[in-house]
């Protein structure tokens, strides 16, 4: 074996070894993530050694040996820095039992093949979801990683600790069911052609076709996370959707339907569900602001832009199945309004409520209800919402009343609340 | 005043008028109510002193002896905590209590802990009107680590009624240690007044070249 290559394979075994000591000892939540990249090191370190050992790696000539283990270094890089970047998030300790529990609820009621939960402070202040093994295309094998796969849960790095906007991530889970087999359901239930031919009168009119799917598949996306939140959370959803959306006025063709569009959908899953007479009680002034935003973005008239809504009609109904067939817990109307007087009774006496006449509380009802009280304390103003999206007490209170309806809720089934 | 018994507990937990009500949160096993006593659980966050180069402790100095951004610790179920030989540290029940008007309550250590070292709690009373899940002052005063998990019954609240309800509940007042919902560090920083009464009264018995 000529002495370069086993240069090079002393040098991938070296970095592989550094790497898998990083990740010894790592236990606890988000291990999946420990242990796949540690069965890849493995795999590194034995190629390594048998480029030194005079054994061709993989049986190919000489030439295409080298650039192999060329590349193998080159990939070594992106998975030191995947690991270093997510390392410490293993088995953290820093994070209130309520913020995990309420990931935990997240990850049974919105992804089909389940996930092991790494969360991620974000130094860009963003909700995001990722399946962290996607970012290793070229160094797993099929059969490295059996059983469920490490997600990290991506947080905003100056306010993780965050229940009220819980709904957002949900959201940003919807991304990661969407890669589980949201996607292909979807593509059952739309009307193909219906949707072709609402795309094909834009490329008539000289849209680019490549494009025009692009976005069409990234609008729809965005919705399907639209709605499974809105489904499984509430009318939580339409609060914290509230603290990021811009006011009327023109709407921006990109990868994200408008605004005022999805508002409008959103209130449309509420109605369905019999919310909105509740919303109404609670925070009339409110809805209203929603309802006047809703619906009225100012359109330019773009052939591509007509193109997007008219499909998004068209899969409307898709997503509602889907999202209805996937959250199958989620918070119903009937529960709230049965709970609501006790709720403003705990909400007042500033008690968690989480466990009401006997039974172990829904994170989605505690967070519906925190929204719904909170608004009455704050005022029923839409500019309350960014307020009480970021109050300390608010959010620490859902946090504990989230963390002890889990534990009792694992205590009356007789199972351990998971580590 | 008389210490609330087994019926008598489970009574004041059934009260319909919640401002009534004695609310202990969750209470995951009905067994925890004993003949006199409540059996309460060790709750899942955790203050840990954080060792400085000051000298001393100043309770009432800038930096207090404990504060909430020492070292908090989160410990799910199922995980645990060690606490060392002569380590301190706090915690909290992972109950949420609500004492109506006319309760008062006692947190204690249950003795099985105590026989192996551990000190639970030595702020015992709990004030009429008090809401919040109780501060736990955990010290290993024996000479072997302890493991803590989180959800053991640590502690035990025995809970008093008087024939009357106090006009000065600590529900109302603007109380230190209001409605939390973990451990609380020491708030002995707030009473500036009474410190500086303390100075003010001292200057006067102090000479001017005394110590």
């Amino acid at each position: 074996m000529d002495a370069s290559l086993g240069f090079l394979g002393r040098l991938v075994e070296e970095r592989a070894q550094r790497i898998l000591t990083r990740l010894e000892a790592k236990r606890g939540r988000g291990s999946t993530f420990a242990a796949a990249f540690s069965t890849v090191c493995e795999d590194l370190i034995a190629q390594g050694q048998a480029a030194q050992s005079g054994a061709s790696p993989t049986g190919k000539d000489f030439e295409v040996a080298v650039r192999e283990m060329l590349r193998t270094l080159q990939q070594l890089d992106i998975l030191y820095s995947v690991v270093a970047h997510f390392e410490a998030d293993v088995g953290r300790r820093d994070l209130p039992v309520g913020l995990l529990y309420l990931v935990d609820e997240l990850v049974k009621d919105l992804l089909p093949q389940s996930a092991d939960p790494l969360i991620h402070l974000d130094d860009r202040h963003m909700y995001s979801t990722l399946p962290i093994l996607e970012t290793l295309p070229g160094l797993l094998k099929p059969d490295t990683v059996t059983g469920i796969h490490p997600v990290a849960f991506n947080l905003p790095g100056l306010d993780p600790n965050n229940a009220m906007l819980a709904p957002i991530l949900a959201h940003e889970v919807g991304h990661t069911s969407w890669r589980q087999g949201i996607a292909s359901e979807l593509d059952q239930e739309t009307d193909q052609a219906a949707v072709k031919g609402a795309l094909d009168i834009a490329v008539s009119k000289g849209v680019d076709a490549s494009e025009l799917t692009k976005m069409y598949a990234s609008w729809g996306q965005e919705l399907m996370c639209d709605v499974l939140a809105a489904t499984l959370t509430g009318p939580s959803f339409l609060f914290a959707s509230g603290v990021f959306l811009p006011g009327p006025g023109h709407a921006v063709l990109g990868t994200h339907p408008y605004p005022q569009d999805r508002v409008a959908l959103t209130l449309r899953i509420l109605e369905r569900f019999d919310w909105i007479e509740c919303i109404e009680r609670q925070a009339p002034k409110t809805l209203q602001w929603f309802v006047d935003l809703a619906g009225r973005p100012e359109l330019s008239g773009h052939p591509a832009e007509t193109a997007l809504r008219d499909s998004m009609s068209l899969i409307e109904p898709a997503l509602l199945k889907v999202a209805e067939n996937l959250c199958t817990k989620r918070l119903t109307a009937s529960a709230f309004v049965e709970r609501e007087t006790e709720l403003a009774d705990f909400h007042r006496l500033q008690i968690p409520p989480a466990v009401l006449s006997g039974e172990a509380s829904s994170p989605w009802l505690i967070i519906c209800s925190t929204w719904m009280n909170e608004i009455v304390r704050f005022g029923d103003d839409p500019v309350a919402l960014p307020r009480i999206a970021v109050d300390d007490r608010a959010n620490r209170f859902s946090l504990k009343a989230v963390e002890l309806a889990a534990i009792a809720s694992c205590w009356g089934e007789d199972e351990p609340a998971s580590a | 005043m008389s210490l609330l018994l087994h019926e008598q507990l489970m009574a004041a937990m059934a009260a319909p008028n919640i401002l009534e009500r004695l609310v202990v949160t969750p209470l995951l096993d009905e067994t925890q109510v004993g003949p006199g006593s409540i059996d309460l659980r060790l709750g899942t966050e955790f203050i840990e002193t954080e060792r400085r180069s000051e000298a001393i402790i100043d309770p009432y100095g800038d930096v207090p002896a404990i504060s909430d951004s020492d070292n908090q610790a989160f410990v799910p179920l199922g995980r645990h905590l060690v606490l060392h030989p002569g380590q301190f540290i706090l915690g909290a029940t992972l109950e949420f209590i609500r004492l109506p008007d006319s309760l008062g309550a006692q947190v204690l250590s249950r003795s099985s802990w105590g026989r192996l070292g551990l000190l639970v709690a030595t702020a015992v009373a709990v004030q009429p009107g008090f809401a919040g899940c109780l501060t736990l002052e955990l010290v290993n005063a024996g000479s072997l680590p302890i493991r803590l998990r989180p959800g053991l019954r640590v502690a035990q609240l025995q809970v008093w009624s008087s024939e009357g309800r106090t006009e000065s509940s600590y529900a109302t007042g603007d109380e230190k240690y209001r409605a939390p919902l973990g451990p609380q560090s020491n708030r002995l920083a707030w009473e500036t007044d009474e410190l500086d009464r303390i100075r003010s009264i001292g200057s006067k018995f102090l000479r001017a070249d005394g110590p």
